[in-house]
């Protein structure tokens, strides 16, 4: 009877997580990047001509937003997080399905996918967001930034918010897959009530109420708060925003787990 | 060892659960090349698949300590568009087999052993079923599992490259353990001990390959 008792254990789940979140964040960045050659400029392709249509539309500099902010980065501040937020909630709803075949290989769990998808969209968006700003800056628009920490971790938290939804978009995906079809119906109207060009402050009083119930809303009011020194973010409540990250955060990892082996088995 | 305690696997159908195992309770022993016989659909590929923990029971538990590969000869975790160097890579690194002199070392090893040339760097959307299977095969024999599992295997690639699988088998009989699931019974009466029928969504052991295949062809 051959020995077979000297080889080392399995190391610890953690570890195991650690090392394949890191490899699925490599192969998802060579299987997204890897086939052109500029890859992170396709990234910026999007932000960039959303800003430059709308500015287009609402009559370039002419206009300028509240707290005498240029349009086009008042624009860019509500865009590149609602594009990281919107690609997040897509992302991680179709992660076990994209993933499936390497859930060949026992390490590789469901939640790592979900992870490793994260980071990157997150570091995608941040880098996005940078190289705009520092694009625009260097065309001769006005920058500058008032508190870079709040804002990244608004950011941050817009993106967790993201990953919550997304996870529960997931198990859904897995569930009915006809009704997660309504997944990006509902994120389209989104684009127009998040603020993404507007500030909740020129919105009538009657209307502003509902449009607060968004937490979306909050974070982009909260981002520019920060930005601009301008801007007060008098309607953006970081508590608010921050009772949904938690919650769909919560309940997003919760339905996950219990649906991990459903969502792998076949 | 792997333990199997109460393990069924269903699936729902229209007309209600249909069972691929039942109530399965064994102790399957490191060291004992193990044959799974069954007609097909019987749930081989099944047993095999929640033992190496890609598949989950419906209800009960499966324990084991030991380091056991996917199914071998499997090439369903390959991603097309990446290339089958960038393939190894990942399962390198999913292994723990991250630093650069010891994923150098696997990579030549999958790359010689596969022996498909130049292809090894095109993506491998653009291989072969047979260039698929090698590049499987050779991946899997690329690390040291306690448990091998083995579905169907030795029916991959031309005369040469099986003859080279069977030989690799042989060298490692002895630091490991096999579980093969095939239809071949001279092959598995070379290379398996102990046998194990699956029918009716139970498992029988047997602590003999031949009475293993002598109540297996008797039924």
């Amino acid at each position: 009877m051959p020995d077979v008792g000297h080889r080392e254990k399995q190391p610890a789940p953690f570890r195991v997580g650690l090392r394949v979140v890191q490899a699925l964040l490599l192969r998802e960045i060579k299987t997204r990047f890897g086939a052109y050659r500029l890859g992170i400029v396709w990234a910026l392709i999007e932000p960039v001509t959303h800003v430059a249509v709308l500015s287009l539309i609402f009559g370039i500099r002419s206009r300028t937003a509240p707290g005498a902010v240029e349009f086009p980065i008042f624009l860019a501040t509500g865009i590149i997080p609602f594009v990281m937020f919107r690609g997040m909630v897509m992302r991680a709803m179709t992660t076990v399905e994209a993933n499936r075949a390497l859930f060949t290989y026992a390490q590789v769990k469901p939640f790592d996918t979900l992870i490793a998808r994260f980071i990157l969209e997150v570091i995608i968006y941040a880098v996005v967001f940078l190289v705009f700003m520092v694009g625009a800056g260097w065309v001769g628009f006005d920058v500058a930034v008032q508190d870079p920490l709040v804002v990244l971790l608004v950011f941050l938290a817009l993106g967790l918010l993201g990953l919550g939804l997304g996870a529960l978009a997931c198990v859904l995906n897995d569930a009915l897959p006809d009704v997660a079809q309504l997944v990006p119906v509902v994120l389209r109207p989104l684009y127009f009530i998040s603020g993404i060009f507007f500030s909740v402050e020129v919105i009538p009083a009657e209307y502003r109420g509902w449009l607060l119930w968004n937490p979306v809303l909050h974070a982009l009011e909260l981002i520019r708060g920060n930005y601009f020194r301008g801007i007060e973010a008098h309607y953006g409540d970081p508590l608010y925003l921050g009772a949904w990250t938690v919650a769909t955060l919560s309940f997003g990892f919760l339905t996950f787990h219990v649906y991990r082996t459903r969502m792998v088995a076949t | 060892m792997i333990a199997l305690d109460s393990v069924s696997k269903w699936y729902p159908t229209r007309n209600g659960r249909r069972y691929v195992l039942r109530d399965v309770t064994v102790r399957l022993p490191a060291g004992r090349h193990l044959a799974l016989l069954g007609a097909n659909g019987a749930g081989k590929s099944t047993l095999l698949r929640l033992i190496g923990g890609i598949d989950y029971p419906s209800t009960g538990t499966i324990r084991s300590e030991a380091r056991i590969s996917w199914p071998v000869g499997l090439t369903g975790g390959f991603q097309g568009s990446l290339t089958g160097r960038e393939n190894v890579r990942f399962v390198c690194r999913i292994n723990g087999v991250a630093e650069r002199a010891a994923m150098r070392a696997k990579l030549d090893f999958v790359e010689d052993f596969a022996g498909i040339g130049t292809y090894f760097d095109e993506p491998v959307k653009t291989y072969s079923a047979g260039m698929r299977a090698r590049v499987g095969f050779a991946l899997s024999m690329a690390f040291d599992f306690d448990y091998y599992l083995i579905d169907e295997v030795l029916s991959v690639g031309d005369q040469a490259f099986r003859a080279k699988c069977q030989e690799e088998l042989a060298a490692r009989r002895g630091r490991c353990t096999f579980i093969v699931a095939s239809h071949n019974l001279n092959t598995v009466r070379q290379i398996c001990e102990t046998g194990a029928i699956v029918r009716d969504g139970g498992v029988v052991l047997y602590d003999d390959i031949g009475e293993a295949v002598d109540a297996y062809q008797a039924a």
